[in-house]
């Protein structure tokens, strides 16, 4: 390259509009079509033969003699058609034609005034004797501003449907709900506003009047399309909000895709408007149909008078889109020197037009029969091939590099591609080179043959034509490498083009540069410049390269003192380089090297892991695959147990999710973020080797690298990844276990479990050894204490969890116990300390782990309250015996005062039973007095207990009191002494009564009786001290 | 464990709370039996244990009373404790566990070995690639299932589980390089790799190679690899070295596929 021309040159030679460069820049970067369709015009498709451009221009172009003609060359945008049409217009310009005149409409700013303006300057054009057409035309359009004119042509065409009686596309009724379709306000801002810039109304009016979005390579037919129309669900559902017309929704429902996939609505919609398209903007530009006309038939009249013959070029016919149908008529109108129909004379035409194919696909079937010839140009006609590719860009490149005056000197000389000049080179000779026909070697500086070629496919396919080639590769090289070329390639390329390079080799080189953005550069330009290997080697004239790329292009791109790998057997050298294919979509396998599937899958995968690992596209993992394998590889690899991680925790830690991927296609959760970088990548590459190609095991080439890659990744970061699964962010460790332990302690108690807290061995005991009584109905407790105990279970999972939380297993399903104490411990004593009530506030994000955090948390605030209701209801039972038995504390109750209780009141029942006074009797239940008086211990100790909770400082201690059950004997003496009471009461009663009646006919006796009673029941020491009391009066 | 039976009950984890244990005072068997499995009946993994304990050296056993035989400083962490194991585990070339990991450790050096990386090592198939190996092991599967926790804790390599029952080893020494480096008292300073393999060599001459040999096997290459890249130790290859050992060969490595040197810091 040289620099100081090429700064200058590139917008010179490189424009939007390709065809608008100078003759000479066009000639030196012309390159020979072959193989360009053609056809007879209305013949059948396979009727089509291959034919040369100078053939088909000598053979129909150059000298049609007195037949009239219409030649369409149509291909998709880009293609090359209008390329091809400027080409015949130098070939004329290149040789005397006297008898011809040729006028050559080039497609410019693409739009009826620019092209109407270009028509005018023509030197025929000019002298036409109708000067009020000659005006009318050159005012047209002119002087309205844009959005009035926009919305001129909106209300147009409202007003054309209005007016419009022709019921043959849309019904009368239909017509009236598309005039309300169109009036609604969200309906014109979509039409009116299009994000894309392509929106109906814009594509008309960028056919009007020039604007700079349309310079250079407007060929989109001003039409509407079906698309224009269909509508979604949100789109409806906004029109309603703003405007409720019933009309209106109603067509819009129709037009809803997403409701009504298959419907043809939009589609009938589009054709119907486009009908008034060229009427509508007639009527803008102040046009006649007939104008145009008149303008050729003027200059065919004049032509004809001087002998001459005409030859139109014009590059797109949608040019003049608005009065192209009346251009057409003119064109097809078949004469030779005679008057035709209107009673002109008019000389031979022979027309050749440029069109797209979707646009020819509008008018083809009407003037099908009056098209002479019909010519294909094929997408690929320039890029099918990567010679001709390279060849393409290195002419561009060459005359960027050429002052206009050399490529003028050339011109004059003749263009003769023979003698084509080869600029100086003062930038890259280090580069790539291609060989062109004449036999010169043109450079390819700031590409080589390989970068060509992948940065082509890297297009989008409906991108890989001549002009985005020049556009989107050529000139975005060039400014990119002007600028700074110690920073190329600094432009963003598709990461499709980045391929190569497995994970290791990534690796190997990004380890050698610091720089992120520097890595990913030369990634770039190893995989799309180079060969897509780090092959470092250097041939037998001393010549290092690297990546198939001589080692100096590397520094002069800033990279200095890379190294790839020494390999003696280089993949390919400058010399033998092998061409790479460029891709065709259509024809795929022909390109295609040959490759099993098990490779060409895992280079898939390899190429998404890498691009991943460059920050140039996600991480695609739809199944899952590589999370679970890492995952899978974590968690079986860490001794879970060895680093103070019980299997529990580190189970629920993998059911969440290990890792993270970023940037994944796979919205996942885990603790540990894998970050989109090499060293991560290589891992990911390693497991899909093992997988795809070792069919998971390490049995395959170079496997050992792999196993190094991910044995060490392991011991990098297997530190952090504990930490995440044993701690809160890193920080406290997690809880969850303590929690489970506390529900579960209470869940115990509650159910009347006996809990030893002495020490931990005991506790753990109690709580993993002992068999739990599930469900203890024999307890003597208050309402609240049931209905508290029937709202928790005995949960077997937590259970479970505790098991296996501080044992040492062999595996998750191991069921030998063996503690690990200096793990469970602590937790023992933490709760021991705070009475089993854990008062953080930890939220975890692991699930399994904040189930048992929250549900324990749910109890808590019932506990004191139920604690509090279990005491009111002891001091109740207890209060009675206090009372009865005239006991200042509970704790003074005795087994002796038990044994007198019941000596004293079997001696009151024997006596009253003598004395004939039963029914007292019944009130006291003998098997009840036996059985406080059999376990008179158990009542002591009871009564010894409930003390104690009395006396306890916190709820925890006192319900590990209440849980023993205390209230079960001291409840049933409780009871036997109310009976006691109430028997006495009784027998009062029947006394005085019996007395009264003189039933008792023996009153010593009866005074025997009571004698004796009150004597035996005064000699008890205090227990039946009331009852004495009470019979004495 | 590893003398000749290796049991999957003397996990390493329960040998250090044993340890932990016996270093407050000496406990009788019962004592211990209660103390891990809150309850006094007999218990394999207790004994077990005991075994693996007594064989490292860490205890002594009077009557039915056993006590600590090392400073309790041993327990002081998992890694203080590893870092004993490894002074110790390899000190016998005729145990068994020594030459199953010996095997071990060259699995990948042959065509063959390498086609048994995909079968679990605790698998009838893997059993008979061991039984011609190691001669007089008996109920191979059950002794590589209690083979893989120490040859994991020990720092051989990593033990992986790719699918249920499957064990898969992938050597890789930079651990037990690391503790015997810890072990032998290396002064920092530069060595050849000769002089570094005879400091270490008490501890872990079970991966070396054999006698006039000069190529590592694939643990002791990802080994010195991984000391390298982690900041243990500078491994380098200098071009005029007197002697460079071979190791497993990476193209994409600093260490493609010789060393001549290790800087210990």
């Amino acid at each position: 390259m040289n620099i100081d021309i090429a700064k200058l040159r590139i917008n010179q030679v490189i424009q939007a509009d390709t065809n608008a460069n100078s003759e000479a820049d066009f000639l030196a970067t012309h390159i020979p079509f072959e193989g360009i369709k053609i056809k007879t015009g209305g013949s059948a498709v396979d009727e089509f033969t291959q034919i040369a451009e100078e053939q088909l221009f000598e053979r129909y172009i150059k000298a049609p003699g007195d037949t009239h003609q219409l030649i369409v060359i149509y291909g998709s945008s880009g293609s090359g058609k209008s390329h091809l049409i400027r080409w015949f217009a130098s070939k004329f310009a290149s040789f005397d034609h006297e008898n011809e005149t040729v006028l050559y409409i080039r497609r410019n700013d693409n739009s009826l005034k620019g092209t109407i303006r270009q028509l005018l300057e023509l030197d025929e054009i000019k002298d036409i004797p109708n000067r009020d057409l000659y005006k009318k035309l050159s005012e047209a359009g002119q002087n309205i501003g844009t959005e009035e004119l926009k919305n001129k042509i909106y209300f147009t065409f409202l007003s054309k449907i209005r007016s419009d009686e022709d019921t043959s596309i849309l019904s009368r009724i239909e017509k009236t709900k598309l005039l309300a379709l169109l009036s609604n306000q969200e309906f014109q801002d979509r039409f009116f506003h299009s994000s894309d810039f392509n929106g109906p109304i814009d594509r008309i009016y960028r056919k009007i009047v020039p604007t700079e979005h349309t310079k250079g390579s407007n060929d989109t037919p001003a039409l509407f399309i079906a698309k224009d129309f269909e509508l979604d669900n949100d789109f409806i559902l906004r029109m309603q909000e703003q405007s409720p017309d019933g009309k209106a929704i109603s067509l819009a429902e129709k037009l809803n895709t997403y409701d009504n996939e298959n419907s043809e609505k939009p589609e009938q919609i589009a054709r119907y408007l486009n009908q008034f398209v060229d009427s509508v903007i007639q009527e803008i530009a102040g046009l006649q149909p007939g104008d145009f006309e008149e303008i050729f038939c003027m200059v065919r009249e004049e032509l004809y008078r001087k002998n001459k013959n005409l030859t139109l070029l014009i590059e797109d016919i949608t040019a003049f889109t608005g009065v192209n149908a009346a251009l057409l008529n003119v064109l097809a109108d078949v004469h030779t020197g005679t008057a035709v129909s209107s009673g002109h004379q008019m000389c031979r035409i022979s027309s050749i037009i440029g069109t797209t194919t979707q646009y020819y696909n509008e008018f083809r079937e009407n003037y099908i029969q009056r098209i002479s010839q019909e010519i294909y140009i094929e997408d690929d006609l320039i890029t099918k091939n990567q010679d001709s590719l390279v060849r393409f860009v290195a002419r561009y490149l060459n005359a960027i590099s050429l002052s206009e005056g050399d490529l003028n000197q050339w011109l004059k000389a003749g263009a003769d591609s023979q003698q084509l000049p080869v600029h100086t080179i003062n930038q890259g000779a280090d580069w790539d080179y291609v060989q062109i026909s004449n036999g010169s070697m043109l450079p390819l500086y700031p590409f080589t043959q390989k970068a060509i070629t992948n940065l082509f496919n890297s297009l989008n396919e409906d991108k890989r034509t001549p002009r985005y080639v020049l556009s989107d590769i050529v000139r975005l090289a060039l400014n990119n490498i002007i600028s700074d070329p110690r920073r190329y390639p600094s432009f963003t390329i598709n990461p499709t083009a980045i391929v190569g390079l497995n994970s290791s080799e990534q690796s190997f080189i990004m380890d050698q540069i610091e720089d992120p953005n520097e890595q990913k550069r030369l990634i770039r330009f190893l995989c799309v410049w180079g060969d897509g290997t780090i092959n470092d080697y250097t041939d037998e004239s001393n010549q290092r390269y690297l990546s198939g790329i001589k080692y100096s292009v590397f520094e002069e791109i800033g990279f200095t003192n890379i190294k790839g790998i020494a390999n003696g057997t280089p993949i390919s050298v400058p010399k033998a380089k092998k061409t790479q294919e460029v891709k065709r979509p259509e024809n795929a396998p022909a390109s295609q090297p040959d490759k099993d599937k098990k490779n060409s899958q895992y280079d898939d995968a390899s190429t998404m892991i890498n691009r991943w690992a460059l920050g140039e596209g996600r991480f695609e993992d739809s199944r899952n695959t590589y999370k679970k394998s890492l995952e899978d590889y974590i968690y079986s690899s860490i001794d879970w147990q060895v680093q103070g991680v019980s299997l529990d925790n580190a189970q629920k830690a993998k059911t969440y999710g290990l890792i993270e991927i970023e940037k994944s296609t796979r919205n996942t959760t885990g603790l540990y973020r894998i970050e989109a970088n090499n060293e991560n990548a290589a891992v990911f590459d390693a497991f899909a080797k093992w997988s795809i190609i070792g069919k998971e095991s390490w049995d395959y080439d170079n496997s050992s690298s792999d196993l190094f890659v991910i044995t060490r990744w392991l011991y990098k970061h297997q530190d952090e990844l504990i930490k995440l699964v044993k701690t809160y962010n890193g920080t406290a460790p997690v809880t969850y276990v303590d929690y489970t332990l506390s529900y579960y302690v209470y869940s115990l108690l509650f159910r009347g479990n006996e809990l030893k807290t002495s020490d931990t061995g005991l506790l753990l005991e109690s709580v993993i050894r002992a068999q739990p009584n599930m469900c203890n109905t024999q307890g003597i407790h208050c309402n609240e204490w049931d209905d508290f105990r029937y709202s928790f279970s005995i949960d077997k999972e937590a259970y479970e969890v505790l098991y296996s939380y501080f044992n040492l297993m062999i595996d998750e399903t191991s069921k030998k116990l063996f503690i690990c104490r200096s793990f469970a411990d602590p937790h023992i004593n933490k709760l021991l300390k705070c009475g089993f009530i854990l008062s953080g506030n930890e939220n975890d994000c692991i699930s399994n782990r904040q189930l048992y955090i929250e549900k324990t948390r749910a109890i808590y605030p019932n506990i004191h309250r139920v604690v509090d209701a279990e005491e009111r209801f002891a001091k109740g039972i207890i209060s009675v015996i206090l009372t009865e038995l005239d006991l200042s504390d509970i704790s003074l109750l005795d087994n002796s005062l038990i044994a007198d209780l019941k000596t004293y009141t079997s001696d009151f029942i024997k006596s009253v039973n003598d004395a004939d006074l039963q029914s007292c009797v019944n009130c006291i239940d003998a098997e009840l007095l036996k059985e406080v008086y059999d376990n008179r211990d158990k009542v002591c100790s009871s009564a010894q207990q409930i003390n104690r909770a009395f006396q306890a400082e916190d709820d925890f201690k006192k319900i590990i009191r209440y849980s023993g059950n205390p209230l079960f004997y001291l409840s049933k003496l409780s009871v036997l002494l109310k009976q006691i009471r109430n028997g006495v009461e009784q027998f009062k009663v029947e006394f005085e009564s019996k007395k009264s009646e003189n039933t008792i006919d023996d009153s010593s006796l009866l005074a025997d009786t009571k004698e004796e009673a009150l004597r035996k029941i005064e000699s008890t020491k205090t227990a039946l001290k009331s009852f004495v009391e009470e019979v004495s009066k | 464990m590893f003398k000749n039976n290796m049991t999957p009950n003397s996990l390493p984890e329960r040998v250090f709370q044993v340890g932990i244990y016996l270093g407050k005072n000496a406990a009788s068997l019962s004592d211990i039996r209660k103390y891990f499995t809150l309850e006094e009946g007999k218990s394999d993994a207790v004994s077990d244990t005991l075994t693996a304990a007594r064989e490292l050296d860490l205890l002594t056993e009077s009557g039915n009373n056993y006590a600590l035989n090392v400073s309790p400083e041993v327990f002081k962490s998992m890694d203080s404790f590893r870092l004993y194991c490894n002074s110790k585990v390899f000190s016998n070339p005729n145990d068994l566990f020594y030459r199953v990991t010996q095997e071990m450790l060259n699995l990948y050096e042959t065509k063959e070995g390498r086609s048994y990386t995909g079968v679990s090592f605790t698998s009838g198939k893997f059993e008979s690639y061991l039984r011609d190996r190691v001669l007089s092991m008996n109920n191979i599967s059950q002794n590589m299932r209690g083979w893989r926790f120490w040859a994991s804790f020990l720092g051989l390599g990593v033990i992986t589980k790719p699918n249920k029952d499957a064990f898969v080893f992938m050597p890789n020494m930079y651990v037990n390089l690391k503790d015997a480096i810890f072990n032998s008292n290396i002064p920092s300073g530069t060595y050849t790799i000769r002089e570094f393999l005879n400091y270490i060599e008490p501890f872990c001459d079970v991966a070396f190679p054999a006698s006039g040999n000069m190529q590592f096997n694939l643990a002791m290459s990802n080994g010195l690899r991984c000391l390298n890249d982690l900041n243990d130790a500078k491994v380098t290859s200098e071009n005029d070295a007197k002697e460079t050992w071979l190791v497993n060969e990476i193209k994409t490595h600093k260490i493609q596929s010789s060393v001549s040197h290790i800087q210990i810091k």
